[in-house]
């Protein structure tokens, strides 16, 4: 069974996963442009093995989305939004009344 | 409930909820919570550019094999000598009509052609045979016409150069070299 993470937890590892996806289009950007480059000067063995590369980033790019997604499903939370379990006296998406606010702060679960 | 066991209701500049808007008081955010979700789906958007990085790279790979499929640029004969009078230049289209190439004598014992297509944004290059380079008006380049290697302006990859082959009083193109520096 996938261990449940914290949500401060989940902050950490979706801030590193974001970190390294962004890591890794620039490497695509920088990528594409230099095989457009080699493809108009005519060297025909670049672009093959440059798209195997950017496939493969895709690949790890997916499969560090699907980590994120499967983490939330692990908690419970597919959609990363409130379930009904959350709060039930909620204002607006995601949100608390004062009362409801008054209770966690006196250490009373909602 | 151990669902609810990260629930919290923050707010935006980290104050307490008393000393924050009534507005916010009545409808209070769960900002960390905002916080993740929009990291999440930013992180979503970054996968799909990747997806439109890779697909731009299969694009450049079929037309890679294509250009390979079609095979060596056919020998035609552009010109004759007498066309070309020395310091002069003649326009000719090859290997394909809507390619358009430079013929240039610059003296009476050379003879060079490259395509006119300017390697930055495609604009027809036009010769300056006393300054010795080939100029873009578009954006200022600059090409030597020695070399067609570029000199100045945005361009940073050579003219391609159509090779020639002179057989009596006829100039035929044989073939095109792409170059990178």
């Amino acid at each position: 069974m996938r261990k449940r993470f914290t949500r401060p937890q989940k902050m950490v590892i979706v801030t590193g996963i974001l970190s390294i996806v962004f890591v890794i289009d620039i490497l695509q950007l920088w990528l594409v442009t230099a095989t457009m480059n080699s493809y108009l000067g005519g060297d025909s063995g670049v672009p093959v093995p440059a798209a195997l590369f950017s496939l493969v980033c895709l690949g790890l790019n997916v499969g560090l989305l699907k980590f994120l997604y499967d983490l939330d499903r692990a908690s419970g939370d597919p959609s990363g939004t409130r379930e009904p379990s959350a709060p039930p006296a909620t204002a607006g998406a995601g949100g608390t009344t004062t009362a409801a606010r008054q209770q966690q702060r006196e250490g009373v679960r909602p | 409930m151990d669902e609810d066991r990260d629930y919290q209701s923050g707010t935006p500049d980290g104050r307490p909820h008393d000393v924050q808007p009534r507005w916010r008081q009545d409808f209070p955010i769960d900002t960390p919570q905002d916080n993740y979700v929009a990291r999440r789906e930013f992180a979503k958007f970054l996968v799909l550019i990747s997806g439109a990085f890779a697909f731009g790279q299969m694009w450049i790979a079929w037309e890679n094999w294509r250009r390979a499929r079609r095979g060596e640029v056919p020998v035609r004969q552009i010109a004759t000598l007498d066309q070309v009078p020395v310091g002069g230049s003649l326009v000719f289209h090859y290997p394909e009509e809507d390619e358009p190439c430079l013929l240039l004598r610059p003296d009476d014992r050379t003879l060079l052609a490259y395509s006119q297509k300017c390697t930055h944004l495609s604009c027809p290059v036009v010769p300056e045979m006393e300054e010795g380079r080939l100029a873009c008006p578009c954006h200022h380049g600059y090409f030597s016409l020695s070399e067609g290697r570029p000199l100045a302006g945005p361009p940073r990859r050579p003219l391609p150069k159509v090779t020639l082959q002179v057989r009596g009083n006829a100039v035929y193109a044989t073939g095109i070299e792409l170059r990178t520096v």
